[in-house]
């Protein structure tokens, strides 16, 4: 019989190992093994929509599904921006924990009025690199150049001190080897993908108290979505949580592998304190926070929820 | 490209013609307004460089007011570039032809260049009104509203479409 | 509708709507669209602006638009003139002096402007009437610049890599250096071929050494004026180092570069040739608005059919069918580049680096060749596009500026350099080193 095609676009390297390109191939693989006269077709590495295109293009039906850092849409969305926010996460465990709460239902329901829906939850952790000194508490990226991933990061590293270039993740490499840069502030996996390890003396990785973490879910369109028949939607499900456990194993391995490829290459590894940790909280609250909650409507109560998971 | 004699051809006189020289003169007057987008756009560059390397401060909103400024440029150009034959084409066939059959493809080439103006003028106004509508930013640090900088395409491709139907009314192309 | 249908659609669709004389950016974008409304519905026009906003509006784009205001900038000043007036002092007394000249002012004019019809213009304005006048043969005159001013898109800046760079991802820096020793390479066979070439049509020309004496006289009375205006020139051209090793060394981004180098450009010419009136300002900024919209739609509907070309699977058949031949890595070479060159007589250059890079490059690494040696090959075949019909920028440039020397004198006079840059190919596909040294050596 006629196979239904989803097209899924996303924008990491294809079969190489990436772990957001991994879940989407795995559940392709599912979707597949379930016989259910459905296929996803995956484009990879921006092949087909450009990383800033998918949100609109998703909730269009113009794309079927994406995995997708939902901090691009935040333009659309204000309300994405709590998922790039400085220490709303702090680790891998909390990140489970914060996936059922009350925090990810607010934002879960954002999603739902823009047109979409999650198949699976993957929250990416990151860290902090330096040629100049460690980045623990707020005082030690005083008078530092970096590079953050988003707004809210921007906002408290300058808040805390530091002065700020925007670029890509790309351009860090380049940046930090003329001095553009001292420190950057990006994910495990691009650290790792971008040889940082090359061009800083500094690593704090993610640890018990990480600051930078991500979410990066897979999506279908809500289009796609109805159009599909219920043992379609079955498979679906199935298949995300495939991917979300696979991820889940995956996740803290991120880590790891960036800890040992930079020990390796003589860098030195520290984590944040709580203490630490405290000190940049209070920090993002008068700055990121603060500023979030003024400019989104339910901003206040998206990060009380945040922070009342335990 | 050096043309310094770019040549533009008398406009009939009637309606037809009066609508042919508004057109001309309201293309000639948004060039205008896209070189000073562009130099705009050229100042910003420079003065984010400056901030950034030479005093070491943070930069936000150079960027994107670059890449803003520098695209309307472009779409508010092309008007401009439409009347003043700057769009590059193969005229080898139409310029073999002669009479009838030369002006009926050189038509059927308007037409379709001008469907294709039509077609992205209504794209862009639709994507203006969602963006203005809907209260999108860009959501970078700077994060300005994103309608301002989809209107120039909006302006540009409507006098695109404005001047193609000039140019066909003036049995230019 | 399946994708090796829909693919040979879109081929015919494309070439009927370019023949009849569509402008090329709304013949691809035109056939984009009906090609997406087709196989995916209406939602695809609604949704149209946004991909074609989206696509351009790009900061690495930026580049091209400043290089071009760079260029017109140096352009619109006598630079040309000076440049081309020292080389000609100097080697005006060889036979075939000056249109080896000409081939010298166009290089180091390249290393000046990022775009190749800006370079054609430059040094065309100046030495197309200088040739003729001194009994050059016509074909020789209109080739060697035409052929010139090809160099622009190969020695660096040149907008073509900017592009190649963004769409494969590959550092802008390292393209731009690997440009600079196939750029000389060529123009080495161009000053050799014009020599030929004016020994076969009997004449080259009236040296200095056979003109008059008062001219000779002049001339050495202006030896001191011509140093003065070689020395005008210098400014530019350390204006463009720096910009080069700015790239190079990754302390700026080329649009950062760019943007900074226009400026300065423009101050330069403003400063040094006192053009400070508003004539040629206004000069400047519409010669470079014109071309840079030009290019920027031709880019911005390039992207959309590139988009569509990927939503209709078309991309992903054409390279899997590439892949799964399982050729010879050279015969692959070799089809490549006659796909190129077919390419490039219908389409500008940045038309064609939109449209096929990011489809070759996965086969290019595949096949174990070097990117950036790659991007040097991929761009000489681009510039031999520039001299043949039925587009050729270039010869449109000719044209306007010598509209009294027939097409055929242009093309005969014209295509033993094409000839040229093929040797150029080959000689690139035994020596790759003369692509990949300079940029080692310089960053590793
Ligand atoms: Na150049
Ligand atoms: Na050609």
């Amino acid at each position: 019989s006629a196979q239904t095609v989803l097209r899924a676009s996303h924008q990491f390297p294809g079969g190489k190992g990436d772990v957001r390109d991994e879940m989407v191939q795995l559940m392709a693989k599912q979707v597949a093994d379930a016989d259910v006269d459905l296929e996803i077709q995956v484009h990879p590495g921006e092949s087909l929509f450009g990383a800033q295109e998918q949100w609109g293009a998703l909730v269009r039906g113009r794309l079927d599904m994406t995995a997708l850092p939902l901090d691009y849409a935040s333009g659309r969305h204000p309300e994405f921006s709590a998922t790039l926010m400085p220490g709303l996460v702090r680790s891998h465990e909390r990140a489970q924990r914060l996936n059922d709460s009350e925090f990810m239902n607010m934002i879960k329901d954002v999603i739902q009025e823009g047109g979409a829906r999650v198949l699976a939850d993957a929250w990416l952790a990151g860290g902090f690199a330096s040629s100049q000194n460690c980045i623990t508490s707020p005082d030690t990226v005083e008078g530092q150049t970096m590079r953050a991933a988003g707004p809210a990061f921007d906002e408290m590293l300058e808040t805390a001190g530091a002065s700020i270039a925007s670029m890509p993740s790309s351009e860090i490499y380049t940046a930090m080897q003329t001095g553009v840069l001292d420190g950057a502030n990006t994910s495990s996996g691009s650290f790792v993908s971008y040889r940082i390890y090359e061009q800083v003396t500094c690593l704090t990785a993610p640890g018990e108290n990480a600051l930078w973490f991500m979410y990066e879910p897979i999506l279908i369109s809500e289009q796609s979505w109805s159009k599909l028949n219920e043992e379609q939607q079955q498979a679906l499900i199935e298949a995300g949580k495939a991917a979300e456990e696979y991820f889940t194993a995956e996740a803290a391995n991120l880590d790891t592998k960036m800890v040992e490829v930079f020990k390796e290459n003589g860098v030195e590894v520290v984590t944040m304190s709580p203490e630490d940790y405290d000190a940049w909280l209070e920090i993002a609250k008068q700055s990121s926070y603060k500023t979030f909650a003024e400019n989104v409507p339910n901003g206040q109560a998206l990060i009380d929820a945040a922070l009342a998971v335990e | 490209m050096e043309h310094s004699h770019i040549h533009v051809a008398a406009a009939p006189k009637g309606i037809v013609g009066g609508y042919i020289r508004l057109m001309d003169r309201l293309s000639s007057a948004t060039a205008y307004l896209a070189a000073m987008l562009f130099v705009a756009g050229v100042a910003a560059i420079c003065h984010m460089v400056v901030v950034r390397y030479a005093l070491g401060m943070s930069t936000s909103w150079q960027t994107e007011f670059t890449v803003f400024s520098v695209t309307a440029a472009m779409l508010l150009g092309a008007p401009y570039v439409l009347l003043t034959g700057g769009h590059v084409a193969v005229t080898v066939l139409p310029d073999s032809l002669s009479g009838l059959p030369r002006r009926l493809m050189r038509l059927t080439a308007s037409l379709a260049g001008l469907a294709f103006c039509a077609a992205l003028t209504y794209a862009s106004w639709l994507y203006v009104f969602e963006a203005w509508h809907g209260g999108w930013t860009t959501g970078s640090v700077w994060n300005p509203p994103l309608w301002p900088a989809l209107l120039p395409m909006a302006l540009g491709a409507t006098l695109l479409t404005l001047q193609y139907i000039a140019e066909i009314l003036r049995g230019e192309c | 509708m399946d994708p090796v249908t829909a693919g040979i659609l879109v081929a015919i669709g494309l070439i009927v709507l370019m023949a009849i004389g569509t402008p090329i950016a709304f013949a691809l974008g035109g056939i984009s669209l009906i090609a997406l409304v087709a196989d995916r519905g209406i939602i695809e026009l609604t949704y149209f602006g946004e991909t074609f906003f989206d696509r351009i509006a790009e900061f690495g784009f930026v580049a091209i638009p400043m290089f071009i205001l760079m260029g017109a900038a140096v352009a619109s000043s006598p630079t040309g003139r000076d440049l081309y007036r020292s080389l000609d002092l100097w080697l005006g007394k060889l036979p075939g002096g000056l249109a080896i000249s000409n081939i010298g002012a166009c290089s180091i004019f390249a290393a000046l402007s990022g775009s190749s019809p800006a370079t054609c213009a430059a040094i065309g304005k100046m030495g197309i009437p200088e040739m003729r006048a001194r009994g050059y043969p016509d074909g020789v005159a209109a080739g060697c610049i035409a052929a010139g001013g090809t160099l622009g898109i190969l020695i660096p800046p040149s907008v073509t890599m900017i592009i190649y760079g963004i769409s494969t991802e590959t550092s802008i820096g390292r393209l731009f250096i690997a440009g600079v020793i196939p750029g000389f390479m060529l123009a080495g066979l161009f000053m050799i071929w014009t020599l030929i070439a004016c020994k076969l049509a009997g004449g080259y020309g009236n040296p200095l050494a056979a003109t008059a004496e008062s001219v000779k006289r002049t001339i050495r009375e202006n030896v001191d004026a011509n140093l003065k205006a070689l020395v005008r020139v210098l400014p530019f051209l350390a204006v463009v180092l720096g910009i080069l090793f700015a790239l190079y060394g990754g302390v700026a981004t080329p649009s950062e570069a760019a943007g900074v180098g226009a400026f300065l450009c423009l101050a330069l010419a403003i400063v040094i040739y006192r053009m400070w009136q508003v004539g040629p300002i206004k000069l400047i900024m519409r010669d470079s608005l014109r071309e840079s919209v030009m290019i920027m739609l031709i880019i911005a509907s390039a992207e959309v059919f590139a988009y569509a070309l990927s939503s209709l699977f078309i991309t992903q058949t054409v390279a899997g069918a590439i892949a799964d031949l399982e050729v010879n890595r050279w015969v692959l070479m070799g089809v490549i580049n006659l796909f190129l060159l077919v390419a490039g007589f219908f389409l500008p250059p940045v038309a064609v680096i939109v449209m096929t890079a990011p489809i070759l490059l996965p086969i290019i690494l595949a096949a174990d060749f070097d990117p950036y040696w790659f991007a040097v090959v991929l761009t000489i075949n681009l510039e031999i596009g520039l001299i043949t019909p039925p587009v050729g920028l270039n010869l449109f440039i000719i044209n306007s500026i010598a509209p009294d020397i027939s097409l055929r004198d242009v093309l005969m006079g014209s295509l033993p350099y094409a000839l040229c840059m093929i040797l150029g190919i080959v000689l690139l596909c035994f020596f790759p080193g003369l692509a990949t040294w300079l940029p080692t050596l310089i960053m590793g």
